[in-house]
């Protein structure tokens, strides 16, 4: 190893030691300090994120670096992706804090398995070998399926856990059965190696079927992952089943690592296309299957949910197939750069306006009430008025309403679907927006229209919570009106250089 | 005889659920394309070029409060 692999790998090195480092810390802890798990963890994330930037600046002007002998890359993608994972995780901790000591669950692993979920997800946004990709998927799949089921008392829990790690299991298996068919086809684990090999084999008659299965397996096991129809069926249980703060997290964190998994196999890095990019015509067709299903599946089913948790997990699943529109979009061999750009702008306005929802029904968990159905909604607004109305523009904004964030992820994906003239799909992607309009809307109906419980007070909302919410409402408030600066920062890294003929478009 | 409307059987048809949802994802679009169409065509009677504007917002608003009172009525 040279030095650059160790600086490389700082981000992650620094997670882990601080991961153990709280697991040691927890021991010396006495019962009624165990809150301070979460300050070790927030510092071990500052830290991580100090590492990102030292990286950044190291790469100054050029598109990234490889390191651990070509399995890892950290390109201003990766680097994009990393903050991404450090701002969920740092908001989901601020989240948990009260909420766990509610559930009497405050435990020091708590903190260390979400610090060890993120180093997983690094390796998944910075792996450019299918194996580092792998093992870091494992990584953070089994910290979350402990987390899923971290509250041990709660049966619901528990089952969400067992379902989890079942289907999980399951699509990993499925997945690393892809991954060893493209090795086998290939004799490469790297993404460039396969890159390669399949531009001669994947057109080449006696390789063909094999390099299909090997593309609709590998597809499935990505899918999954992000949780698109048809391979969705783990995602509303576990939502609902799982602390409400991983539940946040889950829906931000580990489906942005999932997207930039998906991102790497498919397209590669943005500054060394490879990986299955030579198969485009061939996943392009099941990716608009899979793409309008989830929107029509998803939306369909959140219309009728009453549990909050629930309905906002049809919600997450329906805003994965907006974001596989940004995929679609672009000619047989090359992606629309707008589709791309949608994708990532939408992961990080989706980081916030999502996590400041699921802030907002976590600080709803107080004595015996459960908070996570629509019902317990009823009267926030004289409950909670900042909570309410920071959770209707979190509402309006995951609808994609402008002036709000959610607007501009919608925008730049319909743009690019519009510009590879699939106005067919963009005029869907549209419809299907204004059905998610009504179930957020419901969720505004109950706040503002309904009476409260009689006997219901005010509702006791942390300090660490009013950070959470008022963190993810100014950034939704303030990425929805001055979006310029994020615009800047995706099209740094992807790589796009800016057009002044089109300022006036926002591109 | 029950009304077609509160018919229990008629409600519980996904067909007829499908239909009732169907419109919700047509409201919203249909109220703005509406009063864009409604402005455009005064625009070019009054020989104007603003009225459009106020016809698109105009139909905007119609198609939320159109979609705020279905919401109101399914959850009461």
């Amino acid at each position: 190893m040279v030095w650059t692999d160790y600086l490389l790998a700082l981000p992650i090195t620094l997670l882990t030691l601080f991961a153990l480092g709280i697991l040691l810390i927890d021991f010396m802890l006495p019962k009624e300090m165990k809150w301070a798990n979460s300050i070790t963890a927030l510092i071990g994330v500052c830290f991580s994120a100090a590492g990102v930037w030292k990286i950044q600046a190291w790469i100054g002007q050029g598109p990234g670096a490889q390191g651990m002998l070509g399995t890892m890359i950290v390109d201003r993608f990766a680097i994009y992706f990393f903050y991404l994972f450090l701002a969920g995780t740092a908001i989901a901790i601020l989240m948990s804090v009260r909420y766990l000591e509610t559930e009497h669950e405050n435990h020091g692993e708590y903190y260390a398995l979400m610090l060890l979920s993120v180093a997983g997800m690094m390796c998944m946004a910075a792996g450019f070998d299918i194996v580092l990709i792998f093992i870091g998927l494992e990584l953070m799949a089994i910290s979350t399926y402990v987390l899923v089921g971290f509250l041990r008392r709660d049966r619901r829990s528990n089952e969400a856990a067992l379902k989890y790690l079942l289907l999980g299991a399951f699509s990993s298996g499925i997945f690393a059965y892809g991954l060893s068919l493209l090795y086998g086809l290939t004799g490469s684990t790297n993404l460039l190696g396969i890159h390669q090999q399949l531009l001669h084999r994947a057109f080449d008659p006696q390789y063909r079927p094999v390099a299909i299965v090997a593309l609709v397996t590998t597809l499935t096991g990505l899918l999954f992952k992000i949780a698109a129809i048809p391979f969705h069926q783990w995602a509303p249980d576990a939502y609902e089943g799982a602390p409400t703060s991983i539940t946040g997290f889950m829906s931000v964190a580990v489906k942005a690592a999932g997207w930039a998994m998906l991102l790497r196999i498919l397209f590669g890095s943005p500054f060394h296309p490879c990986g299955l990019i030579s198969l485009r015509s061939v996943w392009v067709p099941i990716l608009v299957f899979v793409s309008v299903a989830t929107m029509t599946g998803a939306n369909f089913a959140a219309l009728t949910q009453t549990n909050t948790k629930r309905l906002l997990a049809y919600s997450s699943i329906a805003h994965v197939g907006y974001m596989l529109l940004g995929l679609v979009a672009g000619t047989a061999t090359e992606a629309n750069a707008d589709g791309i750009k949608g994708i990532l702008i939408y992961l990080l306005v989706y980081t916030f306006m999502n996590l400041g929802a699921f802030a907002v029904i976590t600080s709803l968990r107080h004595r015996n009430i459960a908070g996570d159905d629509l019902d317990d909604l009823n009267g926030l607004y004289s409950r909670a008025p900042v909570e309410a109305v920071l959770m209707l523009v979190f509402m309006l904004s995951l609808a994609g309403i402008p002036p709000l964030a959610g607007f501009w992820g919608k925008y730049f994906i319909f743009l690019s679907l519009i510009e590879s003239k699939h106005y067919v799909l963009a005029g869907l992607g549209v419809l299907y927006s204004v059905f998610g309009l009504y179930y957020y809307l419901k969720i505004a109906n109950a706040m503002f229209m309904r009476q409260p419980e009689k006997g219901e007070e005010r509702l006791p909302v942390s300090f660490a919570m009013r950070v959470a919410v008022a963190v993810t409402g100014i950034a939704t408030l303030y990425i929805g009106l001055l979006p310029n600066q994020f615009i800047e920062m995706v099209n740094w890294a992807l790589g796009i250089v800016q057009q002044p003929n089109v300022a006036g478009m926002m591109r | 005889m029950t009304p077609a409307s509160e018919d229990p059987n008629r409600k519980k048809n996904p067909w007829v659920q499908f239909g009732r949802y169907s419109q919700i994802a047509f409201m919203l679009p249909a109220g703005t394309v509406a009063g864009y169409l409604l402005g455009a065509l005064l625009d070019r009677w009054l020989h104007v070029g603003w009225i459009s504007i106020v016809g698109l917002l105009l139909g905007t608003v119609a198609g939320l409060i159109e979609l705020i009172r279905t919401i109101s009525r399914d959850t009461e």
